[in-house]
C-alpha cells in the first residue's frame, strides 16, 4: 500500500473517532444541514404511493423537503441525509424503528430499543442487541407462538433468517427462565429494504422481491435513455448486492472516506485554529516516542478506538484493492475474447510486480503535483506537510526508519503535526508487512476472515476465479 | 230671437276673428312651451354640481392620491388619538397610580363588533428581576448582531437570519430604548445600519426578500446557508411590516428610511386581488417561481395586518373562515378548517401569534388608532385569543402541568418544533417541520410563558412568570423554555424569543406597542407617482374608510363545553 493511501486511511480513523461520539442525540450544529450532507434525493420514491412533501420551516435552516409514505404495513418519513422514522402509526409516534445515518455517508443503521442493526460491507444484516451474555436464548414470536433461533441472529444474517425475522412480530430473549428482553420487529423488513436502498444509493434493483417499486425512475429522462446505465431494470431482484467486490463498491468506499477526509480536514483547521498548542507541549522525538505521549494524554480510550479502526479499516481496504485488481484481471481476460490483438498485452499487465504498477509513478512532476494537490485540498495539509509526504513518499532509497528520523526533525509543534506523526507511524509497522505480503501474496488471508465470518458461494467462486487468473 | 230655420251662415268677421283667436292660441302655447322648456334646460344646467379636483366627485387623479390622508377613526369620528407613551426612565413616579383599567366595563362584543375580555393586561413598572430579564435578553442582541451588516443572528452564533427574526432584533432594539436599556444614538445607529441592509439585500428574483439571508454577509442563501435562494414568506414580511410601521409611527426621524427600504419591493405577486397572502419558492425540476397561499388562522390574520397597515387590501387573509373548533378541557379551540390532506400545509394553533397580535397591536384593527386600551377593534381576534389563554390555563389546572406553547427550537435534532395546542387532530401536539409527533420535546416556551403573563394578569400566569423570569444565561440571553418532561431547560437561544421577551416587558410599561401616525402624508404614498412604478409593484393609494378591514364578530362560547 503506498504510503499517499495510508496517510488518507489514517485521517480517516481520526475522523472516524471523531465522529463516532456524534450521534443522532447528541446535539449537532446547524451546519448537519449543509448540502453536502444529504445523501438521499426525496424526489426519488422509495416505494409506490410514497410522496416528497416540503418541510413547513419557519426558521432559518432545515432540510427542505422530505418524503413520506407507507409501505409493508409501516408509515415512514426519511429527511435527505438519510434519517428516517418508520411505525405502524400514520403520527410516527409508537414503536418506531429509527434510522440514522453516518454524516455524509451512505453508512446507516437502524434501532428500536435495545435492537439495532445494520448492513455489513456483503449487504448482509448484522443485529446487535444490549443487555445480551453469553447462553441468552433467542425466540421469534408471530403472534401465535414461539420459535427459538439460535445464537447465530446476532451474527451476519443469511437470507433465511433475515426473512424469519422480517415475518416475525417480536424477538425475545431469555436467559434462563427470565425473560430479558423483547423487541417488536414490525417494520424490521421496510427498514432492512430502506437500509439497502441507502447503501446501492437509491437504486430499487436491491429492494426485495414483490417490493412496489414506483413505475418509473424519477429523474431519468428522453435524453439519457441511451446510456446502458440506465436500461437496468426498475423491477426488483431478489436480494442482489450490485456493489459487492465490484468497482461500484470500491467508488462508494472511496466516496465515503472522501466525505470523512472532508470532515477531517474541517476538524484539524478548528482543532489547529482554536487549540494553538504551545511548541513545548509536542515531542520532538521520532513518531514512536509520540506514541506513548499521546497516549498520556486525555484521550486514551480515544486513541485506543483509533488504533482499533485503523486495523479493520486497513484490512478492509487491502481486501477491496484485491479484490478490484482481480475485477481488472477478470475484465481484461474478457476484452481478449472480444480484441484477440491484445492477447499480448493482457499478461503483461497483470503479472509482473501488480502492487507498484497499481501506483502512480512518484517521478512523474504531474503526479507530484496531483498528489500535492490532494493532500492540501483534500486532506487539508500544510504546504510543508504535504511537500515533505511527498518527498518521502517519492524516495526510493529512503528506509522507513530514516523517514522517520527525516520528519521527527521536520515536524512542527502543532496538533496537525501529531496527526502527521501518528500517520506516519502507521506506515512504518506497515511497511514492515508489506513484503512479506509480496513474496507470499494470500488472498485468502489479507481478508483476514475470521471463524465467525461467512462468505457467500458466488464470492468464493469469485475469488478462486481471480485467483486462477492471476496464475495465469 | 227667433230661432232661424235651415243653415245658418255665419259671417266674415267671424271667420276672421276665429283664426286671429286660433292663430294667437297656438303661439302661445308654442310660447309658453318654449319658454317653460328652456327654463327647465336651463334650471338642469345651473344644479349640475361642478367637479373640483381632488374633490369628492372627482376620479381623483394618480397624482394626486397620495396627498389624500389616511383614514383613520382618529379622522372620521373626529377623536383624539392615543398618545405615544414615555420612555421608562422618563415616566413620572405617578404614571400607574390612577391609570384607567376599564375594570368595570363588561365584557363582551359592542356595537362596533369591537370585544372587551374579561381579562385585563399587566400593566406598571418593571420590578428589578423584570429588568433584569430585559437586559438579559437585550444581551443576545449585543452578543449576536454582525458588526459589517446590523443584521442578528436569527439563533446564537449561527450566521443567518429571516425577515420574522430580523422583526423580532427590531423589536428588541425599540424595547431596549424604550426600557432605557440604550439611549438614541445607539438605537439610531443600530436601526439606520439595519434598515441601510436591508434595502440593500438581493430580493428574491427582484421582487421580496428572500427568506433567509447570511448575516455577516447579507447574501441571499438556501436553508443550508450557503448562497441560493429559496422564496419569499408572506408571513415573514407581515411580520416585518408590522415593525416597520411600528418603527414609522414612534419615530419619525427614521419615516423616510422606512419608506425607502419598503419602494424598493416589488408586492405584485404576494397579495392578490381578493386579499389573500402568497408566498413563493422555486420549483424543485424546472427552477420556476411558485406562489402558494400562505399562512393559517392565527398567522395568517397577524401578517394580514402588517399588510394593512401599509394600505394593502388583504381582505380574505384577514378573515377567520374557514374555520372549525376543537373541544379541549371544556373550551371550543379554534383551528384552521383547511384540510392538511389537501392543502399540505399544517394547522397549528400555537400562542405566539395571538400573543404578537395583542402585544404590538392590541388586538386592534389597523385603521384604529383611538379605542381604549381594553376595547379590541379586531374583535374575535381578542375573544379566540381568550380561548387560546383559557384552555392552557385549563390544561395546567386539570394536569399540573404548566402550558404555555409556542414553536420554538430546540437543542440537537428537529432543531424546530411546534409545540401546538392542537394540531393534525391532535390536542397538545408536538411535530417536527416534516410532522413526527414528538413530545420530548413539549416545553413552556419563555416567550409564551411572558406574552401570556403580560396580557393576561391572572394567577396562572404568575406561576408562568415565576418558572420563566429566572431562566436566563447572563452572559448571553434568555434560554428558549422548560421541557416540560423534565429535561431541564431548553439550551438555545434564538432572536425571536428574546425579541418577543422584551416586548412583553415593553407592553407591561406601555401598553400596545403600535402608536398612531402623526404626520400628515406619507413618502411611502407619494413617490413614484409621475411613474408607472406604483401600478408595476402594486403600491397601494392611502386607504379610506371604504378599504377598512371589517370588525366582525363570531359566536362567543358561554359555557364549558365537554
Amino acid at each position: 500500500m503506498s504510503i499517499f493511501t495510508k496517510a488518507v486511511v489514517a485521517g480517516l480513523f481520526l475522523s472516524l473517532s471523531a465522529t463516532a461520539g456524534g450521534s443522532q442525540s447528541q446535539p449537532r450544529s446547524n451546519e448537519a444541514f449543509a448540502s453536502e450532507n444529504a445523501i438521499l434525493d426525496t424526489s426519488v420514491l422509495f416505494a409506490i404511493g410514497a410522496r416528497e412533501a416540503r418541510q413547513e420551516l419557519r426558521g432559518s435552516f432545515g432540510w427542505p423537503t422530505f418524503q413520506e409514505g407507507l409501505v409493508e404495513g409501516v408509515y415512514f418519513r426519511f429527511d435527505p441525509d438519510g434519517y428516517a422514522r418508520f411505525s405502524p402509526t400514520p403520527r410516527l409516534d409508537t414503536d418506531v424503528f429509527e434510522v440514522i445515518c453516518r454524516p455524509r455517508t451512505h453508512s446507516c443503521m437502524g434501532r428500536k430499543g435495545n435492537l439495532s442493526f445494520m448492513l455489513n460491507s456483503r449487504a448482509q444484516l448484522q443485529l446487535k442487541l444490549e443487555n445480551v451474555a453469553e447462553g441468552d436464548r433467542f425466540f421469534v414470536f408471530e403472534g401465535v407462538s414461539e420459535l427459538e433461533v439460535p445464537a447465530r441472529i446476532l451474527q451476519p444474517l443469511d437470507d433465511r433468517m433475515e426473512t424469519l425475522l422480517a415475518s416475525s412480530e417480536e424477538l425475545v430473549v431469555r436467559r434462563g427462565p427470565n425473560e430479558i428482553e423483547r423487541v417488536s420487529l414490525v417494520g424490521f423488513a421496510a427498514v432492512s429494504a430502506y437500509l439497502r436502498w441507502i447503501g446501492a444509493q437509491q437504486d430499487y434493483t436491491v429492494l426485495p422481491r414483490g417490493w412496489p417499486v414506483p413505475n418509473t425512475v424519477v429523474g431519468n429522462t428522453q435524453a439519457n435513455l441511451t446510456q446502458v446505465a440506465n436500461w437496468q431494470s426498475p423491477m426488483p431482484q431478489p436480494q442482489a448486492v450490485p456493489q459487492l467486490g465490484n468497482g461500484a463498491m470500491v467508488e462508494t468506499e472511496v466516496a465515503e472516506v472522501r466525505g470523512e477526509l472532508n470532515m477531517l480536514r474541517d476538524i484539524l483547521l478548528e482543532r489547529n485554529a482554536a487549540e494553538a498548542t504551545p511548541p513545548a507541549a509536542m515531542p520532538q522525538s521520532t513518531p514512536e516516542a509520540a506514541l506513548p505521549v499521546l497516549a498520556n494524554n486525555h484521550d486514551d480510550r480515544r486513541l485506543a478506538e483509533l488504533e482499533r479502526n485503523t486495523t479493520v479499516i486497513l484490512e478492509e481496504l487491502d481486501r477491496l484493492r484485491q479484490e478490484n485488481a482481480q475485477l481488472r484481471q477478470v475484465s481484461a481476460f474478457d476484452q481478449t475474447d472480444i480484441v484477440p490483438a491484445e492477447l499480448d498485452v493482457a499478461p503483461q499487465t497483470a503479472s509482473p510486480e501488480p502492487v507498484e504498477t497499481a501506483q502512480p509513478t512518484t517521478k512523474d512532476p504531474s503526479s507530484l503535483a496531483e498528489r500535492l494537490d490532494y493532500l492540501m485540498t483534500e486532506i487539508g495539509l500544510d504546504a510543508r506537510t504535504a511537500v515533505m509526504i511527498v518527498e518521502i513518499g517519492s524516495d526510493g532509497s529512503a528506509t522507513p526508519s530514516n523517514q522517520m528520523a527525516t520528519t521527527a526533525n521536520v515536524i512542527e509543534d502543532t496538533y496537525q503535526d501529531k496527526v502527521v506523526s501518528e500517520i506516519l507511524a502507521e506506515l512504518q509497522s506497515s511497511q514492515d508487512a508489506e513484503p512479506r505480503q509480496l513474496v507470499e501474496p494470500s488472498p485468502v488471508a489479507s481478508l483476514a476472515i475470521t471463524s465467525d465470518d461467512y462468505v457467500l458461494l458466488s464470492d468464493y467462486f469469485r475469488s478462486v476465479f481471480g485467483k486462477v487468473e492471476i496464475e495465469r | 230671437m227667433a230661432p232661424r230655420n235651415g243653415n245658418s251662415r255665419k259671417s266674415l268677421t267671424f271667420g276672421v276673428g276665429a283664426i286671429v283667436v286660433a292663430t294667437t292660441l297656438l303661439a302661445g302655447g308654442a310660447f309658453s312651451l318654449g319658454t317653460s322648456a328652456r327654463a327647465i334646460f336651463l334650471a338642469q344646467e345651473e344644479e349640475i354640481t361642478p367637479i373640483i379636483a381632488g374633490g369628492d366627485l372627482d376620479n381623483i387623479p394618480a397624482l394626486m392620491r397620495g396627498n389624500l390622508p389616511v383614514v383613520t377613526t382618529s379622522l372620521l369620528r373626529e377623536e383624539p388619538k392615543r398618545a405615544k407613551p414615555a420612555r421608562l426612565c422618563e415616566m413620572p413616579k405617578d404614571h400607574f397610580e390612577e391609570f384607567e383599567h376599564g375594570a368595570d366595563v363588561p365584557a363582551g362584543y359592542t356595537r362596533r363588533n369591537e370585544y372587551i375580555r374579561k381579562f385585563r393586561t399587566r400593566r406598571g413598572f418593571l420590578n428589578e428581576r423584570e429588568l433584569r430579564a430585559a437586559r438579559t435578553a437585550w444581551r443576545y442582541f449585543e452578543l449576536f448582531t454582525q458588526e459589517s451588516t446590523g443584521l442578528a443572528n436569527s439563533v446564537g452564533n449561527y450566521p443567518s437570519t429571516t425577515l420574522w427574526d430580523t422583526a423580532s432584533y427590531i423589536a428588541g432594539a425599540v424595547a431596549a430604548y424604550e426600557l432605557c436599556l440604550i439611549e438614541k444614538p445607539e438605537f439610531d445607529r443600530r436601526l439606520t445600519q439595519l434598515l441601510t441592509t436591508v434595502k440593500g439585500l438581493e430580493l428574491f428574483r427582484k421582487e421580496l426578500p428572500n427568506k433567509v439571508y447570511h448575516t455577516k454577509t447579507g447574501a441571499k442563501v438556501d436553508y443550508t446557508n450557503k448562497p441560493g435562494e429559496i422564496g419569499f414568506s408572506a408571513l415573514d414580511i407581515g411580520r416585518f411590516l408590522i415593525w416597520m410601521r411600528i418603527v414609522k409611527n414612534r419615530y419619525p426621524h427614521l419615516g423616510n428610511t422606512v419608506d425607502s427600504v419598503l419602494l424598493k419591493w416589488n408586492f405584485s405577486n404576494v397579495i392578490d386581488d381578493e386579499g389573500r397572502l402568497f408566498g413563493s419558492y422555486v420549483d424543485k425540476d424546472n427552477g420556476e417561481t411558485v406562489y402558494a397561499q400562505e399562512g393559517r388562522l392565527g398567522y395568517e390574520e397577524y401578517a394580514a395586518k402588517g399588510f394593512a397597515l401599509w394600505g394593502f387590501k388583504p381582505y380574505l387573509a384577514h378573515r377567520a373562515e374557514p374555520f372549525l373548533t376543537a373541544s379541549i378541557y371544556g373550551v371550543q379551540v379554534p383551528y384552521d378548517g383547511r384540510d392538511p390532506r389537501v392543502f399540505h400545509s399544517q394547522n397549528y394553533v400555537v400562542t405566539e401569534s395571538y400573543l404578537q397580535d395583542g402585544l404590538e397591536l392590541g388586538f386592534d384593527l389597523p385603521h384604529d388608532d383611538t379605542s381604549a386600551e381594553w376595547v379590541h377593534s379586531d374583535g374575535w381576534r381578542a375573544e379566540f385569543a381568550d380561548r387560546v389563554y383559557q384552555v392552557q390555563e385549563n390544561r395546567w389546572r386539570r394536569t399540573g402541568f404548566m402550558t404555555a406553547r409556542s414553536e420554538h427550537n430546540v437543542k440537537g435534532p428537529p432543531y424546530f418544533t411546534y409545540d401546538t395546542i392542537f394540531s393534525d387532530g391532535y390536542p397538545w401536539n408536538t411535530v417536527t417541520p416534516r410532522g413526527d409527533y414528538v413530545p420530548d420535546h413539549a416545553a413552556v416556551a419563555a416567550k409564551a410563558a411572558l406574552g401570556l403573563w403580560a396580557l393576561w394578569d391572572t394567577e396562572y400566569t404568575d406561576v408562568l412568570y415565576e418558572a420563566i423570569i429566572e431562566l436566563y444565561d447572563p452572559e448571553t440571553g434568555m434560554y428558549e423554555g422548560l421541557y416540560e418532561r423534565g429535561q431541564g431547560r431548553v439550551e438555545i437561544f434564538t432572536a425571536n424569543n428574546n425579541g418577543i421577551i422584551l416586548t412583553a416587558l415593553l407592553h407591561k410599561v406601555q401598553g400596545p406597542i403600535l402608536t398612531p401616525y402623526t404626520g400628515e402624508t406619507e413618502v411611502w404614498y407619494t413617490a413614484f407617482r409621475d411613474q408607472d412604478i406604483r401600478i408595476v409593484r402594486n403600491y397601494p393609494d392611502p386607504p379610506q374608510k371604504e378599504d377598512w378591514l371589517p370588525a366582525l364578530r363570531h359566536s362567543v362560547q358561554t359555557k364549558a363545553d365537554f
